[in-house]
């Protein structure tokens, strides 16, 4: 069974297999270190495994061919069926590609995988294909910002059986290559439809109904589905092993996915009722916070630690900024006021002032700004912003209280914890994996220093997109337009060393479209390039909008990525974990969008 | 001069972190010592010949230069007080390793076998042997952990690249640089002793 439907089969599916007797090998678990919901799901996951005494081995990993480096490919690719079991786990990454095919697995290996992006690949799904083991729960489907109607279990079968009778040797990019020959040969049928009586017709109308769908499965493009570190935390939930911790983690998971425009409102909405309900109901409320001493003075309680959900600004890092700084850099604010122009700057200023507070006031460090302003903000903003457009400038969030002055508030530990992740130097994935151990001990609450260092480089990463963002903007030709989409390159080198990542460049390009919007241009999807952190390779990342209900496709850059880079003969890296995410040689970077313009 | 120096051994000592050894301060231990020698010197000139010359008995005669000569004794005894404390101090930490990082001078980290003298790996090893005949004799392993772990596992990063093969219980794994593992916290101990791993908490 391949595709698991519950959390807990999945997690009992899992501690069997890694402690079956002959596995001389602890489960080994893979976390992407792309993003902070597979952070928050590892917490969970490792939590409920050492509450099982279950050893584990877990290696950092930020593309997909990077697990051969630590797994040995004696143990994942060994033919012969003597060689001792091997289980894996792969978090937050991974089911987008057929890994069967991808990581060469042997027949010794088994591979769990707990991942939010879509779709996942039919073969991962399938029945039939005993050594993946996907979750992929009903709600999560049900729920799913992309809908469609068939049966994918039924699809995912055939595909898979289809596979296998093929020689199942056909390597993936052969296979999606093949697809494409089919959806040619199938436009030449519905033209000649009467005229000549095709062969094709008798492979029988299962196998082209089957083969559409399977087209239409993967034309949808790119989405997420419901956050690992969700998941895992209603696991660890219905094991009874959950602790305010681990919810938390779940709340900066699903925070996570919100910051980087990966989920629509409706959903978001949602998951913050689910979990303020946890929230409820672990005791967050009513929790002591104040201890009277012998002479009948009140303090309030050092060591209470709890979680509350709030109505949060969208200004980001704000805690750890100044008022003025933060909405002057923030993007929600910052593309509706342009307030990288003057014009936008005496906005700003002249919206503080209606407000009624003094600019010495806002540029004073957020922790020592009079009390009063902090009061008054939300009124305030509630009252003026409307008129500025801004009218879902708070949003429901949440807020971890920890001793007497600590106060994170969810996005902000986000973007911290961002930062760390996205701030390694040089080519070697090994300084990848130290970053993911920074953000790892930078996300438990003793390590308040960390975290704020991560704070700190992310603001500086902020400005550094407000920079360039307003600059490309104002400056006429930077933003080259196509037919389909827009895009953009970044020159400048030392802001290329805070942009050269993929979730930063995510939130670039994010920015440019609203500010964009604000222009009144049409919406179109864009792209943008960026030098990477290797010498003389390019990161191209390609953004759609923002996740709308009800719509018909995700980001549609993936195959096209693939294909165009193919075309263009160029050395290309495609192995990030996101489909949308490429890396490609500086002076290939023009025919690789020539190309892409045909392909879209 | 006047148990300047002694007091700086210490102080250089005493500015390291607890627990933790610096180099052996070879020049300004010498210095100290060289300290001692003068003032032997001066007392010896202050008193002795001083009597010698002048044919005077010392129980009898009191003059002002006893008063000088109480003074070099008395920095001389201070001075060889401090070079005492700084080489018993240090014997201290010395056995502390035996205990705490292994038996067997080749486990410690190179970067403290670098800090020891040739006297103090000498005294390294007799602790050891003396110990280790203990424990054979009284056949209880002394040098583990006093406070019982609350768990049999244990939740370790690597901290630095592992060359040799580690050798564990039950199971086998990679234990590639900035790895984390969760494992049996007796194949761990040795490798955090030796600064290989970091437990992580919380």
């Amino acid at each position: 069974m391949v595709r698991i439907q519950k959390v807990e089969s999945f997690y009992a599916k899992l501690r069997e297999s890694a402690t079956s007797l002959s596995s001389q090998n602890p489960l080994l678990i893979f976390p992407s270190t792309s993003d902070v919901d597979s952070l928050c799901a590892l917490k969970v996951i490792t939590h409920i495994l050492e509450s099982d005494s279950i050893q584990y081995s877990c290696f950092p990993v930020s593309s997909f061919l990077e697990i051969h480096k630590y797994a040995g490919p004696a143990g994942l690719c060994s033919t012969s069926s003597e060689s001792p079991p091997v289980t894996i786990l792969l978090i937050n990454w991974g089911c987008h590609r057929d890994l069967k095919l991808v990581l060469k697995l042997g027949p010794a290996a088994r591979v769990f995988v707990v991942d939010s992006h879509r779709p996942i690949h039919l073969h991962n799904l399938s029945d039939y294909n005993e050594q993946v083991v996907v979750l992929h729960t009903d709600d999560d489907e049900r729920q799913a910002d992309l809908a469609y109607d068939f049966d994918v279990l039924k699809l995912a079968n055939e595909s898979f059986q289809l596979h296998v009778e093929e020689g199942g040797e056909s390597d993936e990019e052969e296979e999606e290559e093949e697809d494409e020959e089919e959806e040619d040969e199938d436009d030449d049928d519905d033209d000649g439809d009467g005229d000549r009586p095709s062969k094709r017709r008798k492979m029988g109308d299962g196998v082209k109904v089957f083969k559409k769908l399977k087209r239409d499965y993967y034309k949808m493009g790119t989405f997420h589905g419901k956050p690992s570190g969700c998941l895992l935390f209603e696991l660890s939930h219905m094991l009874r092993k959950n602790t305010n911790e681990l919810l938390w983690l779940a709340c900066v998971a699903l925070t996570d996915q919100f910051v980087h425009e990966r989920l629509t409102d409706e959903r978001y909405q949602a998951a913050v009722m689910e979990l303020e309900q946890h929230i409820n109901s672990s005791g967050n409320i009513d929790k002591i916070t104040s201890v009277t001493l012998k002479d009948g003075t009140k303090v309030r309680a050092p060591d209470c630690s709890r979680i509350s959900y709030e109505e949060e600004p969208r200004l980001m890092l704000l805690r750890e900024w100044t008022l003025f700084d933060s909405m002057l850099c923030s993007s929600y604010i910052a593309t509706k006021l342009k307030t990288w122009s003057d014009n936008g700057i005496k906005k700003l200023k002249l919206l503080l002032a209606r407000m009624g507070f003094a600019l010495i006031e806002c540029q004073q460090k957020f922790p020592y700004m009079s009390h009063e302003v902090k009061r008054k903000m939300k009124q305030e903003f509630d009252r003026f912003l409307p008129e500025y457009g801004l009218n879902d400038f708070y949003y429901r969030s949440f807020l971890r209280l920890h001793g007497y002055s600590s106060r994170v508030s969810a996005a902000d530990v986000v973007y911290g914890i961002t930062a760390l992740l996205e701030s390694f130097l040089g080519s070697g994935g090994s300084s990848a994996s130290k970053q993911f151990g920074e953000a790892y001990d930078a996300l438990s609450l003793n390590n308040l220093d960390k975290l704020r260092s991560g704070m700190q480089q992310a603001i500086k990463v902020q400005r550094a997109i407000l920079r360039q963002g307003s600059a490309a903007i104002t400056k006429t030709g930077c933003i080259r337009s196509g037919r389909k989409f827009r895009w953009v390159k970044i020159e400048d080198s030392m802001d290329a060393k805070y942009l050269g990542y993929p979730q930063a460049l995510t939130k670039f390009c994010y920015f440019l479209m609203d500010a964009l919007r604000e222009k009144g241009a049409r919406m179109k999807p864009m792209l943008c390039a960026c030098a990477s952190q290797q010498p003389g390779k390019l990161l191209v990342v390609g953004v759609c909008g923002k996740p709308r209900l009800g719509a018909v496709r995700g980001n549609a850059f993936g195959n096209a990525f693939r294909k165009a880079a193919q075309e263009s003969r160029a050395d290309y890296f495609h192995e990030l974990f996101e489909s949308s995410w490429i890396v490609l040689d500086a002076s290939a970077v023009n025919s690789f969008m020539i190309r892409l313009t045909e392909k879209l | 001069m006047y148990g300047r120096k002694g007091y700086q051994l210490i102080k250089d000592f005493a500015t390291g972190e607890k627990g933790q050894l610096k180099p052996f301060n070879r020049k300004l231990f010498d210095e100290t010592i060289e300290e001692c020698d003068q003032n032997h010197h001066l007392i010896q000139s202050l008193i002795r010949w001083k009597m010698q010359q002048q044919g005077l008995d010392v129980q009898n005669n009191r003059n002002a230069d006893h008063y000088g000569a109480l003074i070099h004794h008395l920095s001389l005894i201070r001075n060889k007080r401090c070079l005492m404390a700084y080489v018993y101090n240090r014997a201290e930490i010395v056995r502390d390793l035996a205990w705490r990082v292994g038996l067997e001078l080749l486990d410690l980290p190179s970067e403290i076998q670098e800090k020891l003298t040739t006297l103090e790996k000498e005294y390294f090893k007799n602790h050891s042997v003396a110990l280790k005949s203990y424990m054979g004799k009284v056949g209880i392993e002394l040098n583990v952990d006093m406070v019982p772990p609350k768990d049999p596992y244990i939740k370790v990063r690597i901290l630095d690249d592992i060359d040799e093969g580690i050798v564990l219980s039950d199971k086998a794994t990679n234990f590639a640089r900035h790895s984390m593992h969760f494992l049996k916290r007796t194949d761990a101990e040795p490798y955090i002793a030796r600064g290989l791993m970091e437990e992580l908490t919380g």
